[in-house]
């Protein structure tokens, strides 16, 4: 029986959170939390139970690489896609060695989000 | 009945056999080929019979003549002698004349007969000629299926697609995921340069799994723009991997085997001719559906209802698009085809002996360059055998086989097609090409150059290395020709030596010219567009960040010294630029990088390029312009000329 | 050569060009600025698609600068392969003139340069000065005329 993907969004700016969730809402994706800080992040992670995380990379405070870190510590299986702009590619390579299954550039195309979910959640 | 509209279509044709029979010649020349033979025969048959049935007795007389000699070769009554191919090739010279004036004049020249019947006697004019046997095509082996599920060594090779922008990112997602499946040999890049950022477009490795696993493992990953999968022959393979060069791939040159599994369409479907102008029609409807699909993107961008339809207008456009671009692009063989020959003549009339190899000859270019990479290509291949392949006596002095090996190279890596020529010859005469260019004022007597600077300047006029000025390399008006020509189309040229090994150039193209992916700026309150292409990365700087050394504005990044312009100064801004916290634009254009700053970086787009005719003069900064979606006009930085200053001052230039 | 020209304004003269180098009239259109032109290049501007040079007629002849006009129309002419526009205050009517109308006129007369005009007929007691479209957009000129200013 099919059941919907469910999704945790983390990322400081609303604006960011409600383009990506209107996005996955239309194609078929339950959003399950949104969080906008890591310590938010890592608690919603652990009282929702997600298929996937998807993570902006700049954040401040706890940054995106260190929310990766704690997650991947609380779950290795943790599947998490990181959230970049163009010119923070360091980054994203250093979440991908730490265990970031993707990534998505902004600006957002939908059908490469959407892609890049299906995919990562394979 | 009057055939004069199949015309055009008898011309390509006839070119097409008369490059046969020369390729066929030029085989027949080294050695005794019975399929040459078969295949000059065959041509030379077609051609016979296309311009009998035209009308055009010069040429099918002509014809008819060569075709009784090659009937005697072929029954061993005749012998096929040095002698008789150079009169076969100027036949085929002159079949190609007469194509030619038909092409110019519609009609053909009046020639004579005599010349080819006195040399060697009255040939047999057989009346009716045996039919020539038809093979049947070689039979396609339907692919074993059971093969995929074999544990085997496979090579892989995949290029990122074109909008694709953290490559490195990209090729690290994907590495991880193939490194899962076996043992992986010799990644290019390897995961050390992809963690460092050094990487193309491309990836290639050979892994011990199998090939099923592969497909699958690709297929679920994103920005793949195609991928092959070949039976890795572990010995072979592995010995190619000659030039570490990160991020290109070898694939082109040696397939091999079969094709496994591959993750695009090759090319065994069947073609159709179609008239350029019908394509360039065609193309510029697509160029007017691309500016018209942006801005009904932007007036739909408030109303969700449309949100699915216009999704699915920019995928078809976008597909539409990529259609049409893949039908301007021809294999540059039909370009390459003609060097054999000119190379063989050339070295000739030098007295050298020089063999041409050509690889990647299926590269595809814009049509509308192809033609014109030409005289550029002749000019360095001239060069090359004029001066850097040496005369045998000296190469066998040096230990080298007398006959001099030039290599032509073509091969695509990203939005770009690489074209190299290199030679085995004695290199470039350093402390000569110094000599000239201070007796040419171009450089002070006590200026101090590398090796690459020196290298770079057998492109600047005025500069000869030749001793006695042949007609054939001419003043050293060659290179710097060639190398307006090629910027003149967006492309670049380097070139690297080594004294007694050899030379190399290479040659940078870009893969369109229509249509590009580019990048919005702003800069003191006006818009421009960077073609993405030459785009390296992109950064923030503030103006703590930057520092004056001689008399260039640099800035450290990743601990390399790089090079600024404020854009604001190059394009004379009226307005005032930002000066604290600005957007850089690292451009790379062959080897050297440049910073560009700007006051904020507005996104990327794909860009249909509009020619401006009138006041090219004044354009020269400029691509082009391109329309957006609102309506407005901008302009579209040309890279080259941008860099331009910095490559004078190649001396003096830091980092 | 046809025998109809385009009557148009700049200050108060008139001036003629042929109609077969004339491909239309618009209204003012928003030009983008392009770096590194001559004083009297505008800039660009989108015409339905094609992106099309705008110049600064007045500036071209060196004539005075006029006030701003904002009724003044852009001329869309066609010269050898080029399609260029140029502004003007506005354009009046098409008249017939015959060659044998037309008189070579030396630029006192005119106000400018001689090199850009192919002569002048009167026409209804107007005096137009009939402009020679290529001089006026060939580039070479331009170089020299720049190195005056």
């Amino acid at each position: 029986m099919f059941r919907k993907k469910r999704i945790l969004i983390v990322d400081d700016a609303t604006f960011m959170r409600m383009m990506i969730r209107d996005i996955l809402t239309k194609n078929n994706f339950e959003v399950v939390g949104e969080a906008a800080n890591g310590e938010e992040a890592i608690a919603k992670y652990k009282e929702f139970k997600p298929d996937l995380v998807t993570l902006d990379i700049t954040m401040p405070g706890m940054d995106g690489v260190t929310v990766l870190k704690k997650l991947r510590e609380h779950d290795p299986s943790a599947r998490v896609v990181m959230c970049s702009a163009m010119g923070q590619q360091a980054m994203v390579v250093e979440a991908i060695q730490y265990g970031a299954r993707d990534f998505i550039n902004k600006p957002f195309h939908p059908q490469k989000v959407v892609d890049t979910l299906r995919k990562a959640l394979q | 009945m009057d055939y004069k509209e199949y015309l055009p279509v008898f011309i390509e044709e006839s070119k097409e056999n008369i490059q046969v029979m020369t390729d066929s010649l030029m085989r027949l020349e080294q050695q005794e080929d019975r399929e040459a033979i078969n295949e000059l025969f065959r041509a030379t048959h077609t051609l016979k019979g296309m311009s009998a049935t035209m009308g055009y007795a010069v040429i099918s007389d002509l014809a008819h003549e060569l075709e009784n000699y090659l009937h005697q070769i072929r029954s061993q009554e005749l012998d096929l002698t040095p002698q008789l191919i150079s009169i076969f090739f100027q036949a085929v010279d002159e079949i190609d004349r007469q194509i030619k004036a038909l092409e110019e004049t519609g009609s053909c020249r009046t020639r004579e007969l005599s010349w080819l019947e006195s040399l060697c006697g009255p040939g047999e004019t057989s009346a009716s000629l045996e039919p020539i046997p038809i093979e049947p095509p070689p039979e396609i082996e339907p692919e074993k299926l059971a093969d995929s599920e074999i544990e085997d060594f496979f090579r892989v090779t995949l290029r990122l697609s074109n909008d694709c922008m953290l490559r490195a990112a990209r090729l690290l997602t994907i590495y991880r995921q193939l490194a899962r499946l076996g043992e992986m040999v010799d990644p290019q890049p390897t995961l050390d340069d992809i963690v460092s950022s050094r990487v193309g477009d491309t990836f290639t490795c050979i892994i011990n799994c199998r090939s099923v696993e592969i497909q699958d493992a690709l297929n679920n990953c994103m920005e793949i723009e195609e991928y092959q999968v070949t039976r890795a022959q572990a010995k072979g393979n592995l010995g190619d991997l000659a030039e570490p060069e990160p991020g290109l791939t070898q694939s082109h040159e040696s397939p091999g085997e079969p094709i496994v599994a591959a993750g695009y369409k090759g090319k065994t479907s069947p073609s159709v001719r179609v008239d350029t102008e019908k394509l360039d029609h065609l193309l510029n409807l697509v160029s007017e559906l691309v500016i018209n699909k942006t801005t009904i993107q932007q007036a739909a961008s408030g109303y969700s209802g449309l949100a699915d339809g216009v999704e699915h207008l920019h995928r078809l456009t976008g597909d539409l698009q990529t259609i049409v671009m893949k039908m301007r692009m021809i294999p540059v063989e039909t370009v390459f085809n003609r060097f054999p020959r000119m190379v063989r003549d050339i070295a000739r009339s030098l007295n050298k002996q020089v063999s041409l190899s050509i690889a990647g000859a299926e590269t595809e270019l814009d049509r509308t360059i192809i033609e014109d990479i030409v005289d550029p290509l002749l000019h360095i291949l001239r060069n090359a055998i004029d001066h850097g392949i040496e005369a045998p006596e000296m190469r066998k002095k040096r230990d080298k086989s007398p006959q001099g090996q030039i290599t032509l190279k073509a091969y695509q890596t990203g939005n770009q097609v690489v074209i190299e020529i290199s030679d085995d010859g004695e290199g470039l005469a350093f402390p000569k090409i110094r000599q000239q260019a201070v007796a040419a004022g171009l450089i002070a007597h006590n200026a101090e150059l590398s090796e690459r600077d020196l290298a770079g300047l057998i492109f600047a006029t005025g500069l000869s290395t030749s001793d006695n000025v042949s007609d054939i390399s001419g003043r050293g008006v060659g290179l710097d020709v060639a190398r307006r020509a090629i910027e003149a189309m967006g492309g670049s040229i380097q070139v690297v030596s080594r004294r007694q090994q050899g030379t190399t150039f290479r040659i940078l193209l870009p893969l369109t010219l229509a249509i590009i992916q580019g990048l919005l700026v702003e800069c003191a309150g006006e818009i421009y567009v960077f073609p993405l292409s030459y785009i390296r990365e992109t950064e923030v700087v503030y103006r703590r960040d930057l520092q004056v050394v001689g008399h260039q504005e640099i800035v450290v990044f990743r601990g390399r010294v790089l090079p600024v312009l404020r854009l604001s100064q190059i394009v004379t801004s009226p307005g005032q630029p930002v000066n604290d916290e600005m957007s850089m634009v690292i451009l790379r254009h062959g080897d050297r990088e440049v910073g560009i700053l700007v006051d904020d970086l507005l996104g990327q787009q794909e860009i249909v390029i509009k020619n401006v005719s009138w006041g090219s003069d004044f354009f020269r900064s400029f691509l082009g312009a391109t329309i957006m979606g609102d309506g407005r006009v901008v302009l579209i930085l040309d890279v080259n000329t941008l860099l331009a200053p910095f490559r004078e001052k190649e001396g003096g230039l830091v980092g | 050569m046809a025998n109809q020209y385009v009557v148009f304004q700049l200050a108060s003269e008139h001036y003629a060009v042929n109609i077969t180098q004339v491909r239309g009239i618009e209204k003012l259109l928003p030009l983008t600025r392009v770096p590194h032109a001559p004083s009297f290049v505008q800039g660009v501007c989108n015409l339905r698609g094609s992106v099309i040079p705008v110049i600064d007629l007045r500036r071209r002849l060196s004539l005075p600068i006029g006030p701003e006009n904002k009724n003044a129309r852009i001329l869309i002419v066609n010269v050898d392969k080029y399609t260029v526009g140029m502004t003007i205050d506005n354009a009046n009517d098409v008249v017939t003139i015959n060659p044998g109308d037309i008189e070579p006129s030396p630029s006192l007369v005119t106000g400018i340069d001689s090199e850009f005009v192919r002569g002048v007929a009167r026409v209804s007691n107007k005096l137009l000065v009939i402009l020679d479209l290529e001089k006026i957009l060939t580039v070479n000129q331009v170089n020299q005329l720049e190195s005056v200013r």
